[in-house]
């Protein structure tokens, strides 16, 4: 039973790897630009696919990847130009409604491209060992580490960098810093990139360990807004770390009762928590909730 | 070899056709189909089937007019309306998703337009109608099958279900928990997975712990390619009878070969795995037209127009006639011989496939026939 319990812990972290790097960019659009970007599970399907079409092209695993990222940063992009940047200053609602949008048109031009069969990328690195009872595939232990790294490197940027700084006084007061000379509306468009980049590499994670459908975005983009709400509205590596606590909740979680019950418990508790602690366990960033 | 039954129907009755109407207009077939959405897989081979049939019918005699139906039933209610505004076709070939055409049966009643579906949903021929044709094998037939090869050909007397939490998961775990019963084996653990699980290594260790010498898997086909491939990787040496979505080669084309070794699948039909007759030809023609493996979907389809075909060239004009010829017909399809029991199931034969670990392609390891009685 040990060694299951560490099967279990092993998988929920190689999950909380891929919804980490999906909330993180989430958030990070958030906090950086103010926007709720509801088409960012959808970029990181489509950023899958675009690794499925590498591998068909004979693309190896890392290279496929690569491109994923790369890909990302271009959706990230233009969901940015598309639905954020023209719409801004309207009611918020209409950017909700253009990313859906967005979101939707992707959804089904990879059906039309790809049909709906569930795809798998290539691998970064295929098969595996045992070690103490507990499988692990190389695959799952490359993304812990690039989800990691991503999370000190975001984490590096916003906190001591001249461009972390200033993207931190741009989404606390975007008038002010742009009376300063801060380039507001071109942060806001990297953090788009940025965000698309990170969902780039989720998806890729996501979709080699257990499939991409077109549809697929919805359950991510599901998962990315209740670690948002969760961590505290613009909180970035609380929302990550949110992100890995659902990963873990779900899979030992139906251990300990079932899948079903756990996926209701879950729902359950985002449920109390708006009820009890709308603000979210952290408190806003920004002090505003869409 | 025996050529493709709806090709030697429809070459043998041109005349029906050409006789009457060697200027007049094909007949056209609306075709409701969720081409985009989560079951876009599903419909684009329902698609594929009919699209093949109406060219095999020749000579541009049959127009498969396809209109997608999304996942949505007021879609599917709007394509239905939109195919009678200019009159009435001979019969419609409807959607494969259950609640689609739960709500276009009564508008299919009211109109007098027979239906012919491949979906699965049991109570679609359980509500009365004389305008439904289900021409893919209900849970009925499938899970009989499924039951008895896991008992008798390969022994298991504790197997663990796991199935999916959506209706159509449900329906299936019934199925096959009553045809279990019927062979006097009770499952030792049963757990419904909702579509969104993403880790089966709980579910999988649980079914071990109960004691399971086989895991029965009523899934979709993603989940079912996680399900196989954590049982693999957990070491778990159980063997594995999964659903139709198993037989899928899109399915199998997601994991290792070596992980395949001694799974099985049940499924109506299996064309991607003959290797003479009627469903190679199929698979052939299938492949050269699409690039694509066909899956039992495809061919349900394929055979559901063929025998609309065949009725049509068998001189029925209307809808009233069509109703009347498919009811009494009992039509020899490239999967099956397709009859009604009286309800409008056409269907009545399963097949098992099996994977011998060294490649992605199946082999057929068992068939069945009027698994539900009807002869």
């Amino acid at each position: 039973m040990e060694a299951l319990s560490l099967q279990l812990l092993f998988n929920g972290l190689a999950l909380g790897a891929g919804y980490g790097l999906l909330a993180l960019g989430f958030a990070l659009a958030l906090r950086s630009a103010g926007a709720i970007n509801f088409a960012h599970g959808d970029v990181a399907v489509a950023a899958a696919y675009v690794a499925v079409a590498g591998g068909a092209l004979g693309l190896g695993g890392p290279a496929a990847a690569g491109l994923a990222l790369a890909a990302g940063a271009l959706l990230g992009l233009s969901v940015a130009g598309l639905s954020w940047a023209p719409l801004r200053k309207r009611p918020i609602e209409a950017t909700f409604i253009a990313a859906i949008a967005i979101g939707i048109v992707l959804q089904n031009a990879l059906t039309a491209s790809f049909g709906g069969a569930p795809q798998a990328p290539a691998q970064v690195a295929g098969g595996g060992f045992n070690a103490a009872g507990v499988f692990m595939t190389w695959q799952a232990l490359i993304g812990l580490g690039v989800a990691a790294a991503a999370f000190i490197t975001v984490w590096g940027v916003l906190a001591h960098s001249q461009i972390g700084r200033r993207m931190r006084a741009a989404a606390e007061d975007p008038e002010i810093a742009a009376a300063h000379g801060i380039p507001v509306l071109k942060l806001a468009i990297l953090a788009f990139a940025a965000a698309g980049a990170l969902a780039g590499l989720a998806g890729v994670l996501l979709a080699a360990q257990h499939y991409a459908t077109p549809n697929a975005g919805a359950d991510y983009i599901l998962k990315a807004y209740i670690a948002a709400t969760a961590a505290g509205w613009g909180r970035i590596l609380p929302t990550a770390a949110c992100a890995v606590a659902i990963a873990l909740f779900e899979t030992i979680g139906a251990a300990l009762v079932s899948h079903a019950v756990a996926e209701a418990l879950l729902y359950a508790g985002f449920v109390a928590l708006l009820a009890f602690r709308p603000q979210g366990l952290g408190g806003e960033a920004q002090g505003k909730r869409a | 070899m025996r050529k493709l039954p709806i090709l030697s129907a429809c070459v043998l009755s041109a005349g029906l056709f050409t006789g009457s109407a060697a200027v007049a207009d094909p007949v056209t077939v609306p075709v409701l189909a969720p081409i985009t959405g989560f079951l876009a897989l599903e419909g684009g081979a329902q698609r594929n089937g009919a699209e093949l049939a109406a060219d095999h019918a020749g000579d541009g005699k049959i127009e498969a007019d396809v209109q997608d139906t999304t996942t949505a039933p007021a879609v599917a209610v709007s394509a239905f309306r939109r195919a009678l505004r200019d009159g009435k076709p001979p019969a419609v070939l409807g959607p494969i998703l259950g609640s689609q055409m739960l709500a276009l049966l009564p508008l299919a009643d009211a109109e007098g337009v027979p239906i012919l579906t491949i979906s699965g949903t049991a109570k679609l021929t359980e509500m009365g109608s004389p305008n439904i044709f289900r021409f893919f094998p209900g849970d009925v037939v499938v899970k009989a099958a499924h039951a008895r090869y896991a008992v008798e050909d390969i022994g298991m007397k504790a197997p663990a279900i796991i199935y999916q939490t959506t209706a159509y998961g449900q329906s299936g775990r019934a199925e096959l928990v009553a045809n279990l019963k019927k062979l006097g084996v009770t499952p030792v653990y049963e757990e419904g997975l909702p579509p969104s699980a993403k880790d089966m290594a709980s579910a999988l260790a649980k079914a071990r712990a109960a004691g399971a010498d086989g895991l029965l898997l009523h899934l979709h086909g993603g989940p079912t390619a996680l399900a196989v491939r954590q049982a693999f990787e957990l070491d778990m040496n159980l063997p594995i009878v999964a659903g139709s979505a198993m037989h899928q080669p899109t399915t199998a084309a997601l994991l290792d070969p070596a992980m395949l070794k001694g799974v099985c699948a049940e499924s109506g039909s299996a064309p991607a795995a003959e290797t003479s007759g009627a469903g190679k030809d199929f698979a052939d023609a299938y492949r050269e037209r699409f690039g694509q493996e066909p899956d039992a979907f495809a061919l349900a389809e394929y055979d559901a127009m063929g025998m609309l075909a065949t009725a049509l060239a068998g001189g029925a004009k209307g809808p009233a006639d069509v109703r009347k010829a498919i009811a009494a017909m009992r039509y020899p399809g490239v999967a099956m011989t397709y009859r009604t029991n009286g309800r409008g199931d056409m269907a009545h034969d399963a097949v098992i496939v099996c994977y011998d670990g060294a490649s992605h392609r199946a082999r057929i390891a068992k068939r069945y026939q009027a698994l539900d009685g009807v002869k």
